[in-house]
């Protein structure tokens, strides 16, 4: 019997190296053509060359990106400041927002709570012509107000939060309070620490979300110049292929750090979320 | 001071001020949008604009596959991660690595990722040259449909695999054991013990893939553009045209449609969820 479950763990290992490697190729694939030199991906894919991968090493589509044509790492700076500000806020706002709902008390609680819930719910392309409206009333089409605004005030962080405040005793605010605490000082000397994991998911997955935005753009920002590297990417068909390679690495970089810095929050965040 | 009245306003105020702003009364304004005509006055027209939408070819055909889509999608997604978190329950090394990236997709960037797929799926790409030397431009073909149920569940089962995992870990061991001594096989027990204790979770888990499965719009959008092929015209294209041509009403009755879809699958989702709980207790 014990022999038999060796054997199949063995089986299963197999399996999911297979599948492991399925799921990567694509970053690997990416990764290793981003060292190749221009000229070398250019004939792998005008057809002069045949071969998935590049025979030698070079650092020459980095240097191109980084040093020489400025355009790409700006864009990079001002998709990530973007990104920073809008999962930032939603954290904060999903924060304070989650602890009212959870352990205060105002008005209507009950409707606004179940309200957010439905609007979580809800794909993006339902609200984004009522986004719209609003944003064209405020002249703010065509500007990266009009894609960070909207996303800090995305219901998804207040009911996330509220549900991780749920599970706190309420005693420890009573204590707080006791202690001449106000309510913004326990939240974030109490509560926040406490919840800890539940904020990093939060911010991470808020994070990769706007990194990862693509119909909004597409339709507040007019000019395709001011695109976002989110959807810039996909658009660059055409132009040189190794430059495409090394922005896909750029495009990978925030989000691969936040995930191996954050992976045990994240694993434990996600898993956590069903008991809830 | 917690139980005073409105002690949580403070609090709370920016959220909903936010949430009013921009998502709640922006969408009340949309309903009414959906019901009218007109530039600047508008006026009632009842249910035109809902006869006009729901006439539209593409309409249908953007509705068409998009239902084609999650029911293709969703329970794919959800039959391969329950079984693979089933798998990743017996001991192994390197489980939680295999965890780690399974999960890894759901980080990356679409844009990126669709960088790659046409490299390598397009006419010149690497398919056709290097394992078919065919011409088949399978971005352009039925073929389009499949690499965005490919991507969906690439992006994805990581993500489901994390929470029946989780949920797998939960049942008593207890259970199994007591099964084993009454001569259960493993696919009784699965039938009799797993499966139904699970149900709630495979609930929450539809829920979520539900949510996930409409940002597949964006795969189909990169791979595509605004005109792909006739099988992944789906209704964020539907969308996207209409407001090329700022056509409000269809735009809003779409929303409108859509959201009550949504609704109704949601709270049928809930109710099925809660009662899935309390036959598990």
């Amino acid at each position: 019997m014990k022999k038999r479950h060796k054997h199949y763990s063995k089986l299963i290992f197999v399996l999911m190296l297979f599948l492991a490697l399925l799921v990567l190729a694509p970053v690997i694939y990416m990764v290793i053509n981003s060292f190749a030199h221009p000229k070398e991906v250019m004939y792998m894919y005008n057809g002069e060359v045949l071969g998935l991968f590049p025979q030698k090493f070079s650092l020459m589509a980095y240097y191109k990106i980084l040093f020489s044509e400025p355009d790409y790492l700006l864009k990079f700076w001002r998709s990530l400041g973007m990104c920073l500000i809008i999962s930032t806020g939603q954290t904060l706002i999903g924060c304070m927002a989650g602890v009212a709902f959870a352990k205060y008390r105002f008005i209507g609680k009950k409707l606004w709570l179940s309200l957010m819930a439905l609007f979580m719910l809800l794909p993006i392309q339902v609200t984004l012509f009522p986004n719209y409206i609003v944003l064209e009333k405020m002249q703010m089409i065509d500007s990266y107000k009009a894609l960070v605004i909207p996303g800090i005030f995305a219901p998804f962080g207040i009911i996330w939060m509220t549900l991780i405040f749920r599970t706190m005793p309420t005693e420890w605010i009573d204590a707080a309070s006791v202690d001449g605490a106000g309510r913004f000082r326990t939240l974030f000397s109490v509560l926040i620490p406490a919840g800890k994991t539940g904020v990093v998911t939060l911010f991470v997955l808020s994070f990769i979300d706007s990194w990862n935005m693509v119909e909004q753009p597409m339709i507040f920002i007019r000019e395709e110049v001011r695109y976002p590297l989110s959807v810039f990417l996909a658009g660059m068909t055409g132009t040189n292929v190794s430059l495409q390679f090394v922005c896909g690495i750029l495009s990978l970089l925030p989000v691969t750090l936040l995930f191996l810095a954050f992976r045990k929050e994240l694993m434990e965040g996600i898993g956590d979320s069903v008991w809830r | 001071m917690r139980s005073k009245k409105n002690s949580g306003l403070p609090l709370v105020l920016p959220a909903l001020l936010g949430f009013l702003i921009f998502y709640f009364i922006p969408f009340l304004i949309t309903i009414w949008y959906s019901f009218s005509f007109g530039i600047g006055a508008r006026e009632f027209v009842g249910l035109e604009n809902y006869k006009n939408v729901l006439g539209n070819d593409l309409f249908l055909l953007a509705v068409r596959n998009t239902l084609r889509f999650l029911m293709t999608g969703i329970p794919a997604v959800l039959a391969l991660s329950f079984f693979l978190a089933l798998l990743l329950q017996i001991p192994f090394r390197g489980e939680r690595f295999f965890r780690l990236s399974f999960l890894y997709p759901l980080m990356l960037p679409v844009a990126s990722i669709v960088m790659v797929v046409r490299l390598f799926f397009e006419k010149n790409g690497m398919l056709n040259r290097i394992f078919f030397e065919g011409n088949t431009d399978w971005v352009n073909s039925e073929w389009a449909f499949w690499i965005m149920v490919i991507l969906f569940l690439w992006k994805n089962t990581g993500y489901h695999i994390l929470i029946f995992f989780s949920g797998l870990r939960m049942i008593p061991k207890e259970y199994y054991e007591n099964a084993k001594l009454d001569g259960a096989g493993y696919f009784k027990c699965f039938q009799s013990i797993t499966f139904p204790l699970m149900l709630p979770i495979l609930g929450f888990n539809f829920l979520l893939s539900m949510m996930n499965s409409f940002k597949c719009f964006r795969e189909a959008f990169l791979i595509g553009g605004t005109h792909p092929h006739d099988s992944i015209y789906l209704l964020q294209h539907f969308m996207n045209n209409n407001f090329e041509n700022l056509n409000y009403q269809r735009i809003s009755v779409a929303s409108v449609i859509m959201f009550l879809a949504v609704a109704c699958i949601g709270i049928l989702a809930v109710i099925l969820y809660r009662q899935g709980k309390r036959a598990a207790k």
